[in-house]
């Protein structure tokens, strides 16, 4: 059976990866001199906090208008969902399917696996462990595409400035947006995967 | 006695730390994530590295990406462009997002690489360097100059449909910046940097 670090009595700091005794839970690295603990005592609240607030920013960055676009002075405003129904419309599949994996269902389905693994952390779900660890993988690695489409508005913003027949210009959905995606990665960078193989009775 | 062992990241499942030869990689058994890599001449690879990147930097923020044309009417856009056009439309939140992850942050990280890969070159190590390194680590996940790039193609598809779409030098020293900041990711042994930093300060 495998043993870990903290069951030896070790600890390895998150920076510089240098294992050393555990003399208390919150101490500071020999080698880095960062101050580190052997597992944050709150993990999982800040992750759920954290994924809380992104949920919460999740509602008014798809309500609201993510960019205005005016066609011979008309404005029409476009939410996330209409700008991915309107490509669509233009036979656009694969741009559709890009944009509507990384702004609409990439992050719902990062929050979602956050709210699993808090759970199955805090349940102690012992079976998953390996699948828990792979969705931890995924929603880590995922995190920065979800800015995709905010970068689509700034480009397209900056460059579509043709007096009266097309432009584009940025909406408040793009801040929600913003602070959905920052967020949500706080969420993940606050969960500790390695609570998920702490033994049942490791306080 | 510490530097006998050594941790998984995801897991903290303990191993022997065995010596690694040139390009060999230690897997965690239990999780599947990958605890160290030796790489090939690192110190080297990676000043080089990033040398171009920054050299690429300035061009690559600041010179025309993509330009288009619409109705006898022709405009071009650089990173910083979309930047102003964000401050100008008091979007700060998103603007500030935006000077983050795609123009600090990678700066930021092709700078500190450099520094601490040349002072380790040239044998000068000190304390201030880990402070450095300690602070790359934490940025790791932030830089998006990836997703920028995505973002700049989308919103070139979407625009294709109306506009005459020029691509500029801007962009090629964009992709180059965005290569090289990627590769220093590849070829930086951050294990090797670490035992570097350390035992110049224990000596
Ligand atoms: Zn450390
Ligand atoms: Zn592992």
């Amino acid at each position: 059976m495998h043993k870990t670090a903290k069951e030896h009595g070790l600890a390895r700091c998150p920076k510089c990866h240098k294992l050393q005794p555990a003399i208390q839970n919150y101490m500071r690295c020999r080698r880095c001199h960062g101050h580190f603990y052997l597992r944050h005592p709150r993990s999982l609240q800040y992750t759920l906090a954290w994924t809380i607030s992104a949920l919460i920013m999740f509602v008014p960055a798809n309500l609201f208008p993510i960019m205005i676009y005016y066609e011979l002075g008309v404005a029409e405003p476009m939410t996330i969902l209409e700008g991915i129904n309107s490509l669509i419309e233009a036979d656009m599949f694969p741009i559709a399917f890009i944009v509507f994996t990384a702004s609409f269902f990439v992050p719902l389905a990062k929050l979602c696996g956050l709210i699993f693994l808090v759970l199955a952390t805090y349940q102690k779900l012992t079976f998953s462990r390996v699948y828990s660890g792979k969705i931890y993988k995924i929603v880590e690695f995922l995190g920065p595409w979800s800015m995709l489409d905010v970068f689509v508005v700034a480009l397209s913003g900056a460059l579509v400035k043709f007096g009266i027949f097309t432009n584009v210009q940025p909406a408040p959905g793009a801040t929600y947006f913003t602070l959905m995606v920052v967020f949500s990665m706080f969420a993940a960078h606050s969960f500790d995967p390695r609570l998920l193989w702490d033994k049942k009775n490791n306080d | 006695m510490s530097n006998e062992h050594i941790a998984c990241p995801r897991c903290d499942a303990l191993y022997p730390a065995l010596p690694l030869k040139e390009k060999q990689i230690a897997l965690c058994s239990r999780c599947g994530c990958k605890i160290s890599e030796a790489k090939a001449d690192s110190i080297n690879r990676t000043i080089a590295i990033a040398i171009a990147g920054l050299l690429m930097f300035v061009p690559g923020i600041s010179m025309p990406m993509v330009g288009a044309t619409l109705v006898g009417q022709h405009a071009e856009v650089s990173l910083v462009d979309c930047l102003v056009m964000l401050l100008q439309k008091d979007f700060l939140i998103v603007a500030m997002g935006l000077f983050l992850f795609t123009i600090a942050i990678p700066a930021i990280r092709l700078v500190t690489v450099l520094y601490i890969c040349l002072a380790i070159k040239r044998n000068q190590v000190n304390q201030t360097h880990r402070q450095f390194f300690r602070s790359y680590h934490f940025l790791d996940s932030w830089a998006m100059l990836h997703v920028f790039f995505l973002g700049v193609s989308v919103a070139l598809y979407k625009l294709a449909e109306y506009a005459d779409i020029a691509l500029n030098v801007g962009l090629a020293m964009f992709v180059g910046l965005l290569l090289c900041s990627i590769f220093t990711h590849i070829t930086l042994d951050h294990h090797y940097v670490w035992e570097t930093l350390e035992q110049a300060s224990d000596a």
